[in-house]
Order: structure tokens, then sequence, then C-alpha cells
């Protein structure tokens, strides 16, 4: 799945609505306070926010108010943006919806609502047939693997949840990352490495 | 062959961390049907509403501190400006007071001196120094007990 955020953002374009105008104009017309403007960027990225929460996320209630509360920040923050060359408006609605995405995690971190102790011997069976065979996948499977899956990755820190995400499932290089987080380059590098050790050591622990 | 082991053993963890990390995401389906749900424009509608209620009553208590502190900054510089420039008035008054009744009532040939032997017996040189009239007033109690001893 080799899916970047703008190639996300392409798919979703092309099956929400024709652009008529370009992004840039419609927030140059936001900024002047017209509504309009604001209603058309909604209906043009609701679908690609939504997405991009969903991959740190599965609750629908809390993906649904990040969604809100990244267009009520863009409403707000509107004439913050400036378009620059190799920095569009697309890039910018990613960066603050990964942010509302890190800060929740990180919200998440200190109230965690699951424990790992809580690990159902369903799932600690699942670990072990994945070690050994790699290969099933049934609807119940899938199940205890999301489950698994939640419960695990919310013993992993806010920082390295966010790039392993970024990484594995946006398929994103180490430059994209640094460039939507605002990190350095080594930095990110640093944390993949330490993420993906805390990640083998946790799974380590159940196998 | 450890290091292979554990090369291995990492490359399959790291597998699984992949998968738990997919399992753990929406599919692209999922959040599509959650973000065409006509509820979330509603509620977005009423978070912008919240958010500029309660960013108005903030610009409100801004505006109201710097309705007050617009008139009371430039007040109190005002009357440290005041003050200051009272008492810098009044002193310098004060010196000039002093200087002129001094000048009213002294001749102007007169150089007031501190109060000593020479001050008490010249305006102008020292006649008598200090140890001259120590020695006299020493000579004059010598004789006056030399005069009650006889007695």
């Amino acid at each position: 799945m080799k899916q970047t955020i703008e190639k996300i953002a392409v798919t979703t374009l092309k099956s929400s609505s024709p652009k008529q105008e370009t992004d840039e104009s419609l927030i140059a017309t936001l900024n002047t306070g017209d509504e309009e403007a604001f209603n058309q960027i909604f209906e043009r990225y609701r679908f690609w926010v939504a997405r991009i929460v969903g991959r740190f996320f599965r609750r629908p209630e809390r993906v649904e108010e990040i969604v809100q509360e990244v267009f009520t920040k863009l409403y707000f923050s509107s004439s913050y943006f400036s378009p620059q060359p190799g920095k569009t408006f697309a890039n910018w609605l990613s960066s603050i919806t990964i942010n509302f995405c890190y800060d929740e995690l990180r919200r998440l971190k200190r109230r965690p609502e699951q424990s790992i102790s809580e690990l159902t011997q369903a799932e600690s069976n699942w670990l072990k047939e994945k070690l050994t065979a790699p290969q099933t996948s049934s609807t119940e499977q899938q199940i205890i693997t999301r489950d698994l899956a939640t419960k695990l990755l919310s013993e992993l820190s806010a920082e390295d949840r966010l790039v392993l995400t970024l990484l594995d499932v946006e398929d994103l290089s180490v430059n994209e990352i640094a460039k939507i987080t605002g990190w350095s380059v080594s930095k990110v590098k640093i944390r993949t490495y330490r993420a993906r050790l805390a990640l083998r050591g946790l799974l380590k622990k159940f196998v | 062959m450890f290091w292979k082991n554990s090369k291995i053993e990492n490359e399959k963890l790291d597998k699984i961390g992949k998968l738990l990390l997919k399992s753990a995401a929406l599919s692209n389906e999922e959040a599509d049907q959650m973000a065409s749900s006509p509820q979330i424009y509603n509620r977005l509608r009423a978070n912008i509403i919240k958010e500029s209620l309660i960013r108005s009553e903030a610009s409100d208590n801004w505006f109201a501190i710097w309705s007050i502190a617009r008139y009371a900054v430039p007040l109190m510089a005002g009357i440290a400006v005041i003050a200051f420039s009272s008492f810098w008035i009044l002193e310098t008054h004060l010196q000039q007071v002093t200087t002129v009744s001094s000048s009213n009532y002294l001749p102007a040939d007169i150089n007031i001196l501190p109060v000593t032997a020479c001050s008490i017996s010249s305006k102008t040189e020292c006649i008598v120094s200090s140890n001259d009239v120590l020695s006299i007033v020493f000579q004059e109690q010598t004789t006056e007990i030399k005069n009650e001893s006889a007695k």
C-alpha cells in the first residue's frame, strides 16, 4: 500500500468534487469572511482529513472530533497560511491534522484507556501464531488483530506511534515526515530506530 | 549464527508490528463513511460558533483591560513626571534662596572659614597657630595652679 498523503489527497479530490477554484484562492476568499469558501474547502478536504486521522484512531467519535477540531483551527487560522513553492495548502492542512493527532496520542498516553495486561488468550495465541505462520485472515482473526493492535500500540509513546504510523502505514519517507512534523531529519531517524526497538520489545514480551 | 537468528527474529517482529499498525488504522472506506456523516458539518458549525464566542469573550476582556490601561498608563506617567519636576524645581529654588540670603546679610569680602584659632584671630591670614594657642592655655593653667598652691 504505497499511498502517501499527497496520493490520498489526489484520490480523494478526484472522488469528491471537480476543482473549480484553487485552494489558495479559496483561502484568500475565506480570509475576506466568505463562509461559502470555507464550505467548499470543507467539502473538498473532509474525506482526506478523516483518512489521515483514521490512520491513528479507530473510534468514530474520536475521528469525528479531531476532524472538527482541524477544520475549526483552519477556520480561525486561515490567515496564517501563505502559499510558498513546495508548501501547498494540502501540506499545511496535513501538518495541522497530524499535529492534532499527535496531541491526542499524547493525551491518551497520559490517560490510557486499555492496559496491556488485559491481553486475552486469543490475542496471545494470535501473536505466537503470527511468528510461526503469518498467513491467516478470517474475520474473527481480523477483529482479534484490531483489538490487539489497539492495546499494544497504546503502550508506545506518542512520538513512537506517530513516526511508525507515518512510516509503515502512510509509507512516507523520512524527509516527508520531517517536513510534516517539523522535526529534523536526524530526529526522525533516531525516533524511528527507538520506536522499532520499543515495538519489538513489546511484542517479545508476549511471544 | 546468533546474529543471523536475531536478525530474522527482528524482521519477523517488524512485520508483525507493521501488520498491527495497519490493523489499528481505519480503511479508506471506513474513514470516508465517517466523514460523509451529515451531522459532522452541523457539529463543526456549532463548534465554530462556540469557539467564536470564547474568542470574542477573551477579546472583550482584553478590550476592557486596554480601555482602562489606555487612560491609566498616561495618567500615571503624567503624575510621575509632575512629581519629579516639582521636586527638581523645589530643590533648585531652595539652593537659590540660601545663596541669595547669605549674600544679602554678609559683606562680599568676608570669607567664611571654619571656626579655628586662626579664623578667630584673623580674617585673611593665620598669625597664631593652634599650637601657640594651646601652649598659652597650658601656661595660664599652670600659673593658676601655682598661684593656688602658693595660697
